[in-house]
């Protein structure tokens, strides 16, 4: 059985249906790429999974079924988000960034520990735990969006554009540290990147998403090799 | 010694400087009746009475985004409750206090409903019809209220002390009363800013999408913080009754309102002492540029200072003498905590959704150096 489970996911911002009929599976500890253009609805698809919008179809994580739960209750089952654009709190400070991150635990220990945790992790973001979020470059931001969604100890991290606004040399660590996180955790992550030649570096299998429409399931090796693929996203 | 001067965060002189400043609070509260004359006591209490509601007003609209324009409701709310209770049923004032401090939370509530969906102008409108409403309803439930013609006689006489004789002794009480009020209302937004709701509310004010994938609850955590703001306000209001004896419903006019919102933002929207130190000037500005000219000239110079104000202190009179405050003193942050050593590292349970194993620090592995560095 696989940890996320979608068949038939519909899903849109109220007039008509942007995600028509999506299908994809998340296996535990995995690394799942969601290719797609500008508009076809990545972002859409990431949304209705969290429950930020509304959905339907048959959404099963861990086997429980989550097409009707509250987003905290999916939050609380083990599905955290890195929305699209960071998603940083500007007015808390970074370290309060981590906690609120840490909103559906109680464990006070465990957070505390996940936060030096993640300092360790991004140095960067422990010099600055003080400072306002908001003033955080956008490569420190991405690193605390990521660190921030960690934060609830998730089982599968859906990323949004992690690469977003990063130089090369920020976006090729940033791959390397998701990648890390996935093997040391085991963490299965659902990622929607524009630069398909990292994702797919670092991706076991991938979709391509079209119109609202997802198609069959493929081997990173397979769409890397797809010439129309290379042609579209790849540029080479 | 040179400028500023640098403290550490958590050290003994850190701390003393905080300790100091509530001791210094403590110590104008209580030596204010001794050095002020009985009435210019009585306007303290006034503008402590709005400083409270300018309090309840920041909680919703400083702390948690969410504008409105329909405070003086909630205010009346509380002091047509209170004075009610007190006038008809002889309730002991403190009492009436609370239970129109319920009530306030549950319109906040209710108010709160529509406002989830709500942003920027049409919840400022939806709140604006709540505060035009308000005084139409005293009005028309005048049999309950005394109508235009006012609700009379509301007191919470001073207990029977030598120290609080006479009518200098009921001023210096209610005086007291209205200073607790404004402590308790301070502590309720201390204690629910500092920990996790309040990171809550200022990730559902800052960045509402990524809030709710963090797992906040939008419904509860915006519905309950228009309740307690509320509520705020109806404390206010109930100390008012009291403090004025009278109440129309002129005195809970969409002016009101207007006022707690130029409150909140002249003494810094989001801060803790903003309200307070708000509510406070626009309670003295009218009567100091009163006393300087009258007539309309007074209503001008009144205005203008205001928009003076709002010029030169952005971000409200804390902001500033924060500005002012780093000049003098650096407080440097503590450094980060030790790094975390997994040798000593407690067992982390199964049900937190990761292998014990997993969840060590950084390593390194295959994957090479440490990242981002
Ligand atoms: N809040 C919204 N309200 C209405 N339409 C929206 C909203 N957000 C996105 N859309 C529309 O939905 C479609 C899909 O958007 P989506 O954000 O899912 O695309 P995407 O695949 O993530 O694209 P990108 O690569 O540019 O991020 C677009 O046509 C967009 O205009
Ligand atoms: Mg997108």
């Amino acid at each position: 059985m696989s940890l996320l489970q979608i068949e038939d996911l519909h899903a849109g911002y109220g007039a008509a249906d942007i995600v028509h009929g999506v299908d994809l599976t998340v296996d535990e500890g995995e690394v799942v790429v969601l290719l797609g253009a500008n508009g076809a609805g990545k972002t859409t698809t990431m949304r209705a999974i969290s429950g930020l919008i509304a959905r339907h179809g048959s959404l099963r994580f861990d086997g429980t079924d989550i097409s009707r739960a509250a987003p905290d209750e999916i939050v609380r089952l083990g599905l955290a988000q890195v929305p699209q654009g960071r998603g940083t709190i500007a007015d808390l400070t970074v370290e309060e960034n981590l906690r609120a991150g840490a909103h559906v635990r109680r464990d006070k220990q465990g957070i505390a520990e996940d936060i030096t945790r993640w300092f360790d992790t991004y140095p960067r973001l422990a010099e600055r735990r003080k400072q306002q979020a908001g003033l955080l470059s956008g490569g420190e931001q991405q690193m605390l969006a990521i660190s921030r969604a960690m934060m609830s100890r998730p089982r599968l991290l859906l990323c949004d554009e992690p690469s977003l606004g990063l130089s090369p040399k920020l976006t090729q660590e940033m791959f390397a540290s998701l990648s890390r996180i996935n093997h040391e955790m085991r963490m299965a992550i659902l990622l929607v990147e524009q630069n398909a030649t990292l994702a797919l570096g670092i991706a076991d299998r991938g979709y391509l998403i079209e119109v609202g429409h997802v198609g069959a399931s493929r081997s990173a090796a397979d769409l890397a090799g797809d010439d129309a693929i290379r042609a579209a996203y790849l540029g080479y | 010694m040179a400028l500023p001067i640098t403290v550490h965060e958590g050290t003994m002189p850190h701390r003393g400087i905080r300790l100091g400043r509530v001791a210094l609070v403590v110590a104008v509260v209580l030596a204010l009746p001794y050095v002020v004359a009985p009435y210019r006591l009585d306007q303290v209490t006034g503008a402590l009475i709005l400083a409270i509601a300018a309090v309840g007003l920041n909680l919703l609209s400083g702390f948690g985004g969410q504008i409105s324009l329909g405070h003086a409701a909630f205010f009346g709310f509380g002091a047509y409750t209170t004075g009610i209770l007190v006038t008809d049923h002889g309730w002991y004032p403190p009492v009436a206090f609370v239970l129109g401090m319920l009530v306030c939370f549950v319109v906040g509530v209710l108010v709160g409903v529509p406002a989830l969906r709500l942003r920027g102008m049409y919840l400022a409108l939806v709140t604006l019809a709540v505060g035009v409403i308000f005084p139409s309803l005293v009005r028309r439930f005048d049999s309950l209220t005394g109508g235009s013609a006012g609700l009379f006689g509301i007191s919470f006489d001073a207990p029977d002390h030598a120290y609080f004789a006479g009518r200098a002794g009921q001023i210096l009480w209610l005086y007291y009363v209205a200073v607790v009020a404004l402590a308790v209302s301070c502590l309720l937004v201390w204690n629910i800013m500092r920990g996790r709701t309040g990171r809550a509310i200022v990730a559902l004010r800052d960045n509402e999408p990524a809030a709710i994938v963090m797992g906040v609850d939008r419904t509860v955590v915006r519905t309950v913080l228009f309740g307690i703001s509320a509520a705020i306000a109806g404390l206010a209001g109930g100390l008012f009754a009291v403090d004025t004896g009278i109440l129309t419903p002129d005195s809970f006019s969409l002016l009101f309102t207007i006022y707690l919102l130029v409150a909140m933002v002249l003494g810094g929207r989001a801060s803790f002492w903003g309200p307070i130190i708000g509510g406070f000037v626009i309670y003295y500005l009218p009567l100091w540029t009163g006393e300087l000219t009258d007539g309309p000239a007074a209503g001008v110079l009144f205005g203008i200072l205001i928009i003076v104000m709002v010029f030169t202190l952005r971000e409200g009179v804390v902001g500033g003498l924060g500005r002012l405050g780093a000049r003098v003193l650096v407080v440097e942050p503590r450094r980060p905590t030790p790094r975390f050593d997994l040798s000593e590292a407690p067992p982390v349970s199964a049900d937190q959704g990761i292998e014990p194993a997993a969840c060590q620090p950084r390593q390194e592995t295959a994957a090479g150096a440490p990242l981002a560095d």
